[in-house]
């Protein structure tokens, strides 16, 4: 394996690393490299499909004989059936097929039947005439209502609480005890975080085509092409089927399989041999679509006089739905907490199942630490800054804290009182900070073609959420080629192309984007190879310069005329994303922080947000603008989780009061503050670029920042999310006078 | 029945609840409302099967066939097949379905298709194609006004509505209220504002 | 939907002749304007009409006519955005201009007419979807009111059967505005004075009108309202635009700051209908200062039963009324 000695690290973190790399591997780009395009600002190649309305999601797929599928939701929390009109339902006109699931229901919006009909008129008429009636069963749908003695249990005999599989506890219980005991300052407080979902504006769904004759094909609103690749045997296929999702309507973590209303609409396609297409309801999205779950937080914090924090602990309990998986709060991963000891309880309740939502665990962990440490600095008397870059162990984020508070005018902002000021409308600021630590993997192909014509097309089956995927693979492909970035045509979310990886965890550029770096340079070389035939001279002797490949004796060719030589057949190579390298130094960890200004009305309760400052590092930067955008994007959905959102089920029958998206309230456009988005340009030193992931970390820390603000600006801690007028009422009145 | 006694009705009525109002003004309406009723009863009755029908869309006259229950969002994506308007919420909630109507944004999902006849419906469609866009989806492009793309064409009709009524000099206000109706998962506010903004400078 | 069939009468009258040959079942007829939220009833199935009977082709409903003495007449189909942007309407009745461009989102306000946003029925979530049992449907109790349901937005005045909330945000503006209703029925045509359009709500009863299923409201007229009056209005919602009301409040008041002599108050989004805020007007008289706003406020929350979640609401009363009543008396707070 060669070793490679180059300069990593950047905004004065540069270091000299000694990396192994795969030999075919790239030459990695430092962090002074001078790039032609990596790095720049670049309008998404699908952005006029998507502005001008020509992009087709599943939902708009159209085929010759289309039928529709869509499920009768059972509106108890537990029940079994008692009684359905099957029949009733098939004599409906335009009713092709009735699939009942009979059986125990353990959440609101649970599939009790499946009607398959001509249109959907037909099918809303099919579902309707189901009349399905229910024997109720006891049940718990909140977290303290699972956890009462006698409450129904979701799995028989095993009670309701579990310690979460993945966070479980950690720290060394004797030791915190000790360490909190002797804290010159001690805080205690309880923080409790709301179930939101996701959301996604185009919902889950597919469209199953058996292909009658030709080839079945599905198409999927989907973050993974790959995993719909099963829905073959539902379908009836030998083999996997061939998945396509060309444009899809959002992910944020739910994405990441077939729902049992797939399958079902891969059944009925296969039985009636016609195309079938299954489009969730908004309620049913909301009950079912998947959610980021809850948590109370019972939390100690100890530290010295001068802000060092020495013991943090306590216990998280939070609901994922009827399993177990994912309810922890990632409560414990910025700071030096000094000794720990964190218990992560999951909470079986009857609710439909959690699942993973941008940065998991991490929005709810972060709301309550960082409320610790503002109740923490106040306690103390001391800047709630200092106390997080006293206590902070990421190197970067010393700049980043420092960049956002110049922006922001922190320390002047800070002069202000709480409740300072005339009227009732009283201003403040807060801050918090975020982390990711995903450098990617797999070992994904991407292939690029190049035509005669210098057309350049780049293959894979990987999907774009809406991230900015096919921006990320022609920059980078066009950087290694020396082309225009119209040249290259990015044809991706396609099984039959090589696979890809799932879009999730922040992964999907340091995933994607080395292996088709490597793939822009192997093409590169044989254009380079043709060039050296036309100029009777060795491979090594051409190179690209200045977007002109050059040869001795003063030749040069552009890419066009390079591309001139190619055969008729033109030219194909894949390149490979190889394994993460071993010697990130400490630079594996991405750094961001989030400054909140916020007004807060404390007669009417009214929190609005009126300017963010969001300093994040993402390893080197691809694309600026769809960066910039991932932020913005990360921190509005912060301010929807901090202020509006949540999952309302009536508390007998657990069913979902607000699934609507007026009573189910996410930010708009009034509600939008001004932000400002510094990107801090890190080579991480894991791949050949050194790209890191931006999606989650860009929402982690937005509601805390925002609720340090309102504690600063009013002298009330708001300790539950979201802070709406009641919450925020109930904490001014709460509030030492 | 004797208009005499149903006029008496009307006066006791309004003399119930003279309250306010002007009572000689409101009687000379009333005998107006009777005039009108014995004029014209008209009733147009359609369905509830399907009813032909003729659209404007996008400058065409375009035909097809709608049961009453369907919306203008029902008609323009399945018949029409015009997929731009997006369904999300389906309940006049969100945005993604917003196309004009008579010039104005409208969500398609809260029409009735067969109440549209007769009236000009441009859709995001109607504004410009992949190789020959309008400046706002222009603008939309270069200042990266989407992420996931299924609020986008709503956002651009609400957009371009704002920039065709206000020109060069909309200011970031007027765009916030004119797209203070169109919601976005993803949060491309900022993106779509500044779009906005720069294709108002070029109209 | 379930499939029905669509009446387009090309008169008010002949809407109520249309909608008297709907049957002997009222839910087999229903009644829209622009049909906002009936269809999105309809969409839930919570109404199953047969026959919609649809104003918009009805002539004479959608004009808005300011008179020399200062009156409005306000046509059923004239539309939130209209009154939004009317100069007479700003001139004569600027809380109504301000409650109507606060309203939903512009897509909306473009669509919604007043006749409609009068008969829209409560937001209630148990309300709205079939999966819930409700008392407005039928149910023998309100879910809402238990322990175990969700309140926040619910009423906190007049609760004891129905805990829903009015959620038209103009209606309580124009109940401040002594405003009456033009219906036209199959008795024929009468008016109706804002306080009587309301009906309290009972086992079955969805529709939050006194109106027969056979009215139709043709328009809302608006008394002659002297300059020496004073409008205020104020709404409190989560969100900053297109969002429901929690709580809303509109003030008229009869004289300037300095010298108050009686005006009416009527608040939204608190009750199963729109609710005048008796006790407060009797306080409005002598010199409109931050202290009597306070007592008017205090006293329009005076008689609240609000359920566990809702007893927020209480303080966000007398703050919009105090609000609205200083916005009246020219000095905003």
């Amino acid at each position: 394996m060669p070793s490679v000695t180059y300069k990593a690290g950047g905004e004065g973190l540069e270091r000299e690393l000694t990396v192994e790399i795969h030999e075919q591997d790239a030459t990695p780009w430092g962090a002074d490299a001078v790039l032609r395009l990596v790095g720049g600002e670049h309008p998404r190649p699908d952005g006029p499909a998507k502005a001008t309305g020509a992009a087709r999601y599943t939902y708009d797929v159209a085929r010759p004989r289309l039928a529709y599928a869509g499920s009768l939701l059972c509106p108890y929390a537990h029940a079994r059936l008692k009684d359905i009109d099957e029949a009733g339902a098939r004599a409906v006109p335009g009713v092709l097929d009735v699939r009942v699931n009979r059986g125990e229901y353990r959440h609101a919006g649970q599939a009790v039947a499946v009607v398959c009909a001509e249109n959907e008129h037909a099918l809303g008429d099919g579902l309707r005439a189901l009349k399905a009636t229910y024997e109720v069963l006891p049940a718990a749908v909140t977290v303290e209502d699972a956890l009462k003695p006698g409450a129904a249990e979701v799995e028989p005999g095993k009670g309701n609480r579990e310690v979460d599989a993945r966070r479980g506890r950690q720290g060394d219980p004797g030791a915190f005890a000790k360490a909190f005991e002797a804290s010159a300052v001690q805080v205690e407080a309880e923080f409790r975080t709301q179930i939101q979902t996701h959301s996604a504006f185009e919902p889950h769904g597919s469209l199953s085509d058996p292909g009658s004759g030709g080839e079945a094909v599905v198409f999927a609103s989907t973050q993974a092409t790959s995993a719909f690749q099963g829905l073959g045997r539902n379908l009836g296929l030998d083999g996997p089927a061939r998945v396509i999702a060309d444009h899809v309507g959002g992910g944020f973590g739910a994405k990441f399989g077939p729902m049992s209303g797939d399958q079902a609409a891969a059944e009925f396609a296969r039985k009636l041999q016609r195309p079938v297409k299954y489009m969730c309801t908004r309620r049913e999205e909301h009950l079912v679509g998947g959610n980021r779950p809850d948590s109370i937080q019972r939390l100690k914090l100890g530290g010295t006089k001068d802000g060092e924090i020495t013991a943090f602990g306590g216990v998280s309990d939070g609901t994922a739905g009827n399993g177990t998986g994912g309810a922890g709060a990632a409560n414990t991963i910025v700071y030096r907490l000094g000794a720990q000891d964190m218990e992560q309880g999951a909470v079986r309740t009857f609710t439909a199942r959690g699942a993973a939502f941008r940065a998991p665990g991490h929005p709810q962990g972060s709301f309550a630490l960082e409320g610790m440490l503002d109740l923490y600095a106040a306690k103390a008397g001391l800047d709630p800054l200092e106390v997080r870059r006293k206590n902070d162990r990421h190197p970067l984020r010393a700049l980043q804290w420092q960049i956002g508070a110049e922006k922001l005018g922190w320390s002047t902002w800070r002069k202000t009182k709480p409740g300072a000021g005339k009227g009732p409308v009283k201003r403040g600021v807060g801050c918090a900070a975020a982390r990711w630590g995903n450098p990617g993997g797999g070992k994904w192909n991407v292939e690029v073609a190049i035509a005669r014509d210098a057309s350049v097309t780049v293959r894979n089956a990987a999907q774009d959420i809406g991230t900015g995927t096919k921006s990320v693979l022609q920059i980078v492909v066009a950087e290694e080629l020396g082309c225009d970035l119209a040249r290259v045509n990015v044809t991706i979310a396609d099984t039959r192309f090589p696979p890809g990886p799932g879009s999730g965890g922040s992964t999907t550029a340091p995933s994607l984007a080395p292996a088709a770096r490597e793939a822009g340079l192997r093409a590169r070389e044989q254009l380079e190879g043709l060039l050296a035939v036309e100029w009777s001279t060795e491979p090594s002797k051409v190179r690209l310069e200045k977007g002109l490949f050059r040869g001795p004796g003063g030749k040069k060719a552009s890419f066009e005329e390079a591309c001139g030589l190619i055969g008729e057949q033109g030219l194909s190579v894949t390149g490979q994303r190889r394994d993460n390298w071993k010697s990130a130094d400490g630079l594996g960890e991405t750094a961001g922080c989030q400054f909140a200004q916020v007004a807060v009305d404390v007669e009417t309760g009214v929190v609005r947000v009126e300017r963010v400052v969001a300093v994040h590092d993402c390893g080197r930067v691809i694309n600026a603008l769809s960066a910039r955008n991932q932020v913005n994007g990360g921190v509005i959905q912060g301010i929807s989780y901090a202020l509006f959102e949540e999952r309302r089920l009536d508390r007998a029958q657990g069913d979902m009061v607000n699934p609507t998206l007026d009573t189910y309230r996410i930010t708009g456009m009034a509600d939008c503050p001004t932000i400002d988005v510094v990107l801090t340009s890190v080579v991480s030193g894991f791949n050949n670029m050194g790209v890191m992931g931006l999606g989650e970390p860009a929402t982690v820390p937005t509601a805390a920042a925002v609720a340090g603000a309102v504690f600063h600006a009013t002298g009330a801690q708001v300790r539950e999310l979201p802070m709406t007028p009641d919450r925020v009422l109930a904490a001014l009145a709460r509030r030492p006078s | 029945m004797d208009p005499q006694n149903r006029s008496g009705v009307t006066r006791r009525g309004l003399l119930k609840g003279a309250g306010l109002a002007a009572a000689t003004g409101a009687l000379m309406r009333a005998g107006e409302a009777l005039a009108r009723e014995a004029a014209d009863a008209n009733v147009r009755v359609q369905g509830p099967g399907p009813e032909k029908l003729t659209l404007q869309v996008n400058g065409q006259a375009r035909e097809l066939l709608a049961e009453p229950r369907e919306t203008l969002l029902d008609a323009l994506r399945l018949p029409l097949d015009l997929t731009g308007a997006k369904p999300v919420c389906d309940r006049g909630a969100c945005g993604a379905c917003t196309v004009w109507l008579d010039g104005e944004p409208v969500y398609a999902c809260t029409l009735l298709a067969l109440e549209c006849e007769g009236r000009a419906i441009t859709t995001v469609e109607g504004l410009g194609t992949p190789s020959s866009m309008h400046p706002v989806q222009d603008a939309f492009v270069k200042d990266d006004g989407m992420q996931c793309g299924f609020c986008t064409p709503g956002m651009v009709m609400s957009c371009a509505w704002a920039v065709k009524t206000h020109g060069k000099g909309l200011t970031e206000e007027q765009a916030r209220a004119a797209t203070a109706g169109n919601l976005c998962r993803c949060g491309t506010y900022p993106h779509v504002l500044k779009a906005a903004l720069r294709a108002a400078k070029g109209a | 939907m379930k499939a029905f069939a669509l009446l387009r009468p090309s008169t008010a009258a002949g809407a109520v002749k249309a909608l008297a040959e709907g049957g002997a079942v009222a839910h087999a007829v229903a009644l829209k304007a622009n049909g906002i939220d009936l269809l999105d009833r309809m969409k839930e199935r919570v109404d199953e009409p047969e026959r919609v009977v649809s104003l918009t082709s009805a002539t004479g409903l959608s004009e808005l006519t300011a008179r020399g003495d200062g009156s409005l007449t306000i046509g059923a189909l004239v539309t939130l955005q209209m009154l939004a942007d009317s100069a007479d309407v700003q001139r004569l009745a600027p809380s109504l201009a301000k409650a109507a461009g606060l309203a939903a989102s512009p897509q909306l306000r473009r669509r919604a007419t007043l006749g409609g946003n009068l008969a829209q029925h409560t937001r209630c979530g148990y309300y709205r979807h079939l999966s819930f049992s409700c008392l407005k449907r039928g149910a023998e109790a309100c879910p809402v009111r238990a322990e175990t349901g969700v309140q926040d937005t619910a009423g906190i005045f007049g609760n004891s059967v129905c805990a829903s909330a009015h959620p038209s945000s103009v209606a309580p503006v124009l109940g401040s505005l002594g405003a009456v209703v033009h219906v036209e029925g199959p008795g024929g045509v009468r008016v109706v004075p804002f306080p009587d359009l309301w009906a309290q709500p009972e086992r079955g009863r969805a529709s939050d009108l006194s109106l027969a299923a056979g009215d139709v409201i043709t328009a809302i007229e608006i008394p002659p309202l002297p300059g020496s009056m004073g409008f205020g209005y104020e709404e409190v919602r989560v969100k900053a635009a297109f969002d429901w009301a929690l709580v809303s409040a509109a003030v008229r008041i009869h004289g300037g700051a300095g010298k108050v002599s009686g005006g009416s108050i009527w608040l939204g989004s608190v009750a199963p209908t729109p609710l005048r805020a008796v006790a407060a007007e009797a306080l409005l008289s002598g010199s409109v200062t931050e202290a009597l706003a306070e007592k008017v406020g205090a006293a329009a929350a005076e008689g609240a039963t609000p359920l566990a979640g809702t007893t927020y609401k209480v303080q966000l009363v007398k703050v919009a009324v105090k609000r609205a009543l200083l916005e009246a008396a020219g000095r905003p707070a």
